[in-house]
């Protein structure tokens, strides 16, 4: 139960369920028991089951023993993800063991586990297997009715599994949705590895995120990540996990406007997430134009990947403000990708896009617009389909061009729209405002990572030399007002607030275990106490022993010795 | 149906190799039989150490287990059998 004191590391039997290796650094631990907790509804069991379904395709066999549900429920909510269990059964790579008792089932005296012990054990050997998933046997032991004999029996079935060597996954509900997070807190000190599903509701969105809580002997991404229940199993993005595997920013490059780039302090940076957002006609491609156009003569290649217009429309409206997109094309520096966001799902978005990356190799990509994204089915498909292009983008050292269409013109709050907002170094945000009965278009750069910027709103035009960036913007009396400082005032209070409340739930959370930990000395302290308290009662009861016998010897005559001292009590 | 104490018992203990609980099991169960239906059951006694696949078809999670085939509807008892009334009860006795 130890780390392994060898150097060596810790064997792992990956997942192969979609990112999740990546999280676990390989996958969960080989002979050691992994504890999958979380609420009703997570997807707990189906974690376990489409690990010994990817096991079994790959001739590894698995028992799933369920003490919940049917094995054909089981089997059926299998096929609703497209695993055919019956085949794998047939094959003897899988099996499906239902374990459950008669709720009629009377209780006279004491009992254990041996037969689910003997049932695994014949069934492993017959199948040759050493992967087996337990999902929710808190429902065979709540039979027991008494705490200590259930956590007693956690850890004979956790012993017994390790003592064969069996690579274990056992879904435990989570502790905190039953309000008895002590009770089942030794499950955590228990396993090797622990997984914890968590399913929230925030603007009525439903989210699921994962997290591991502990992997012993081996380190972890500790991040919680978002995790999604597809058609075809669970799905799990790593957002910042594989941030341990991205290069760093690469050097500066020049945005195509020698304006802009001092704004940016000195440009983009290389293999980075550049997120341009803003109305309709604020001018986002025309930006992203100006960029390529002028990476295109740095001899660098861009892979434009249009949701929303053909190629032709968009190298003739360039043609506007002055930029001549042509040239770049001919010499086969630029590359449209244009489609429907409807005309394919996410995944084949995805590949079309990965594909094209791989054969172009192109030093940047422009995404036309990440609004569009949506189309593609639901929010979370598009979030799925946008975190993988980015990470895929970051892995092979590709700048990102997100354009984005803001619904409110100065609403920079939205200006991702998605939660990516994290993955972005460089925050552009373009916005129109009127001033004296004009509309002004507005430029702001919310973010520049690694770079000193200008946190100035800026007044550009677009003429028929591109993008024109005015001096400092001052509204009206000669200091900035109105909208612009409004909402960054706001943005401020809001992040003030956001702070505010994180550092109270933070002070919240040390306090809790303050306390916890005050409750355990006390509790410690206390049974020291009574431990002194019966050892001065043990010493007290000795001394008196001695003393009795003491007096006993001198009434047995013992007191000649002492004659004197009897005479001085003047009694004799 | 017949009348209970009149028919034949038939009932199966499932127990596990000679761990305690199985060989106490053993011992309550019998002692109840023979001192009410001596002679008209029939105890079947199975290892589930040596037969896993009996442990499977029967769904003995559990050691020991007693399951009453007959008289019908099949109970399922598992424990020492320490509670002789309910096993009684159980076996229609009391």
């Amino acid at each position: 139960m130890e780390i392994p004191k060898n150097k060596c590391p810790l064997s792992k039997i990956p997942t192969h369920i979609a990112g999740m290796d990546e999280i676990l650094e390989g996958g969960i631990p080989k002979n050691r028991t992994t504890i999958i907790s979380g609420g009703p509804g997570c997807g707990k069991s189906i974690f376990g089951l489409e690990f010994l379904y990817l096991g079994a395709k790959a001739g590894q066999p698995g028992i799933f023993v369920t003490f919940e549900e049917r094995a054909e429920a089981v089997k059926q909510n299998a096929l609703t993800m497209g695993w055919n269990i019956d085949t794998l059964e047939e094959q003897n790579l899988l099996f499906i063991m239902e374990a459950n008792l008669d709720p009629k089932t009377l209780i006279s005296g004491d009992f254990t586990l041996q037969g689910l012990f003997s049932i695994i054990e014949g069934k492993a050997r017959m199948m040759n297997c050493n992967r087996i998933v337990v999902d929710a046997v808190d429902i065979l032991l709540r039979m027991y009715n008494d705490y200590n004999r259930e956590r007693t029996e956690y850890y004979a079935l956790h012993d017994w599994l390790s003592k064969r060597k069996m690579t274990t996954i056992m879904t435990v509900k989570s502790a905190q949705d039953h309000g008895q997070a002590e009770r089942y807190e030794f499950l955590d000190f228990m396993a090797d590895c622990v997984i914890h599903l968590d399913q929230r509701v925030k603007d009525q969105i439903s989210t699921r995120r994962i997290r591991i809580t502990k992997y012993r002997g081996s380190s972890f991404g500790r991040n919680e990540y978002p995790y999604v229940i597809t058609e075809s199993g669970l799905s799990i993005i790593p957002i910042s996990t594989t941030g341990l595997r991205h290069k760093p920013l690469g050097d500066v490059v020049s945005s195509g406007n020698k304006r802009l780039d001092s704004i940016l302090g000195g440009g983009y940076r290389r293999s980075s997430c550049v997120l341009i957002a803003g109305i309709t006609g604020a001018g986002k491609t025309t930006l992203a134009s100006t960029f390529i156009q002028s990476a295109s003569q740095r001899d660098e290649k861009v892979l434009f990947i249009g949701f929303e217009e053909s190629e032709e429309a968009i190298v003739t409206n360039m043609l506007s403000p002055g930029i001549d997109l042509r040239p770049a094309i001919e010499r086969d520096k630029l590359r449209y990708l244009t489609a429907l966001p409807e005309a394919m799902g996410s995944e084949e978005h995805l590949m079309r896009a990965i594909n094209n990356i791989k054969s172009f190799q192109p030093d940047h990509i422009v995404l036309d617009a990440i609004s569009a994204c949506d189309r593609m089915g639901s929010r979370q498909t598009a979030f799925e389909f946008l975190i993988r292009l980015l990470n895929f983008c970051k892995e092979n050292d590709v700048t990102c061009f997100l354009l984005n269409q803001t619904t409110q013109s100065m609403d920079i709050h939205q200006i991702s729209g998605m939660e990516i907002s994290s993955m972005v170094d460089t925050a552009l945000f373009l916005g129109m405002v009127e001033v004296g009965g004009e509309i002004n278009r507005m430029l702001l750069v919310l973010k520049s990572r690694g770079l000193s910027h200008s946190n100035q709103y800026r007044e550009y035009m677009i003429t028929n030399k591109g993008i024109e960036l005015m001096d400092i913007y001052v509204g009206e009396g000669g200091v900035l007002t109105g909208a612009a400082r409004q909402e960054q005032e706001a943005k401020e209070a809001a992040n003030q607030r956001m702070r505010e409340h994180q550092i109270l739930k933070k002070k919240h959370e040390l306090s809790h275990k303050e306390a916890a930990k005050q409750a355990k000395l006390a509790a410690l302290q206390a049974e020291i106490d009574m431990n002194k308290a019966e050892l001065e009662a043990l010493m007290e009861e000795e001394n008196i022993w001695h003393h009795g016998r003491e007096i006993r010897g001198h009434l047995r005559g013992k007191s000649k010795d002492n004659n004197i001292s009897i005479s001085d009590d003047g009694r004799f | 149906m017949s009348q209970p104490n009149e028919s034949n018992y038939m009932l199966k203990l499932f127990i596990a190799g000679n761990e305690p609980n199985s060989v106490q099991a053993i011992q309550n169960i019998q002692s109840i039989l023979d001192s009410r239906i001596k002679d008209r059951y029939k105890l079947e006694i199975i290892d589930i150490l040596s037969d896993f696949q009996a442990a499977m078809d029967n769904g003995v999670l559990v050691t020991p287990m007693l399951i009453i085939v007959e008289p019908t509807p099949e109970t399922t008892i598992v424990g020492t059998m320490s509670d002789t009334e309910k096993i009684k009860a159980a076996l229609r006795l009391s």
